[in-house]
């Protein structure tokens, strides 16, 4: 067991010094600019990924609350289960986030899509919904950022193959985020407007 | 369209002493298309026609901004359409394109911006993002339209735009005292306004620009007393503080020009904006004007009226 933890930290560690800063910074400033013009953040993912989209959209609307101060507009494509079994079941997986997006989204507005492999194709045809209706794409990737690092506008790709190392990490920049929103929301008090 | 104060509303001698214009908007617009484009690239129309990937690759760098700013990465056309020259003529209109630009942007998405948070953002862009050598009148003449006193508070004390209260008729008579040429000269303001920035940092220059800044509160005062008759000698003593101010400000044809003027009758006359060329503003008594049309004949008159609109939308499809 020892041989299993010492390993894995080592890896997960590996991976998260990979992380740039400075896509980092551009990612978080591009979610605080939509969040100041009253935008809507969607995020979606599968699997592992489903609950990390689940996850972060909470801690972001939860956790960044401020008295009197705008709250964030973010959701995730993965909750509303109903909805995403009829999609499955009528329609197709692969068009399980794109139908949704339809009813949901607008110019502007931005699509944070979780993903290890950046190919699963609910997520890629999400991505081109997204594009064709100008919105903002964000990816967390990981492998080489597959066909999604190519569409997004700014990516953090976390350079690992492997899914516990690369989900993990996608955790932690989500609270990472939540702690830099925290700060810079009480710094800058932006008002309700 | 600048009548006093230009010069003062740059960052270098706003923050230190405050700065101070009076301008009016004139009916000479910018348009600004933006268009869902099915392509899903950007498409950018001006004098030349761009299609790119997206919006990084723009190379119409307030284009370009406008779009990082506002979040919208691809999938528009945008086209601007302007009744003047887009850069160098003093009116103001490169600024105007940054604040329609932002104001199509954002009402593509449904979303409002009041005029005032619309112009700090054209300035954060200009300024800050492009690194211009500009100051910030312009951006929120533009935004918020009509005839003002629009101050630069010191420090980072914001800026405030008070309209003119002037007397019925005022605004009209002064209408009727003003004609506008073109000397169709690039004017290479970036340079001047560097000299001017230095200039103020050096301190050298300091006292002619709070001159000039007071000028301003002088004018506003005049108008809104329905003096009309001052402002030709407000504009002229304006324009001498602005060439010992900035070491430069016109050139050899365009002195002659307003010395031309002045010789048929005008009372004043300044250039627009930094000064190096563009447009040329003329106050003269309504019996003057025919002498001193003739006097500038070489010169290309542009009549224009007041405008008291600021940016706005002018058709908005919902989608």
């Amino acid at each position: 067991m020892k041989d299993h933890l010492r390993g894995y930290l080592t890896r997960l560690h590996a991976a998260l010094a990979t992380i740039s800063a400075e896509q980092l910074a551009e990612l978080s400033d591009r979610l605080y600019r939509s969040y100041q013009d009253g935008k809507q953040v969607f995020v979606l993912g599968n699997g592992g990924s489903a609950s990390t989209a689940s996850h972060m959209a909470a801690d972001l609307a939860k956790n960044t609350i401020g008295a009197n101060m705008r709250r964030f507009r973010i959701m995730s494509l993965n909750d509303n289960v109903p909805m995403m079994t009829a999609l499955a079941n009528d329609m197709g997986y692969h068009r399980l986030f794109s139908e949704q997006l339809m009813n949901l989204i607008r110019p502007g507005d931005v699509l944070v899509v979780i993903s290890g492999s950046g190919n699963s194709p609910n997520v890629l045809r999400a991505i081109e919904y997204a594009r064709g209706q100008c919105a903002q794409i964000v990816g967390l990737l990981g492998f080489g950022g597959g066909r999604a690092s190519e569409l997004c506008d700014t990516a953090i790709v976390v350079d690992s193959s492997d899914y516990g190392v690369i989900e993990d990490a996608h955790l932690i920049l989500n609270h990472i985020l939540v702690e830099y929103f925290r700060d810079r929301l009480v710094r800058e008090k932006p008002t309700h407007v | 369209m600048s009548f006093a104060g230009g010069g003062t509303d740059l960052p270098a001698f706003a923050e230190q002493h405050g700065g101070a214009v009076v301008s009016t908007t004139i009916d000479k617009w910018i348009r600004v298309v933006v268009s869902h484009r099915f392509e899903g690239d950007v498409r950018v129309g001006y004098s030349e026609t761009e299609i790119v990937s997206d919006a990084n690759h723009v190379r119409h760098e307030l284009v370009r901004e406008a779009m990082r700013r506002a979040g919208i990465p691809r999938g528009v056309d945008v086209l601007t359409l302007a009744d003047v020259p887009s850069r160098g003529t003093g009116l103001g209109s490169s600024s105007a394109v940054t604040v329609g630009l932002l104001n199509a942007l954002y009402a593509f998405q449904g979303i409002a911006k009041p005029a005032m948070t619309l112009a700090d953002e054209a300035c954060q862009i200009e300024i800050e993002v492009l690194g211009k050598p500009i100051g910030r009148q312009d951006q929120y003449a533009s935004a918020v339209g009509g005839c003002n006193l629009i101050e630069f508070l010191p420090g980072r004390g914001g800026v405030k735009v008070s309209p003119l209260l002037t007397p019925p008729g005022t605004i009209e008579r002064l209408h009727a005292h003003l004609l506008l040429f073109y000397t169709g000269q690039p004017r290479g303001s970036d340079e001047i306004l560097r000299a001017q920035g230095d200039a103020v940092s050096a301190g050298d220059a300091a006292e002619r620009m709070i001159q000039m800044r007071d000028l301003a509160y002088e004018l506003r005062d005049r108008l809104q007393t329905g003096d009309v008759e001052s402002v030709g000698e407000i504009l002229r003593r304006g324009w001498e503080l602005k060439r010992s101010a900035a070491g430069v400000a016109g050139n050899d044809a365009i002195e002659s020009a307003i010395a031309a003027a002045h010789d048929a009758g005008a009372v004043g006359g300044k250039l627009l904006g930094a000064g190096g060329g563009g447009f040329l503003l003329l106050f003269a008594p309504p019996d003057a004007q025919v002498r001193v049309r003739d006097a500038l004949d070489e010169l290309r008159e542009i009549p224009f009226r007041f405008a008291f609109q600021g940016t706005s939308i002018l058709l908005l499809e919902q989608a």
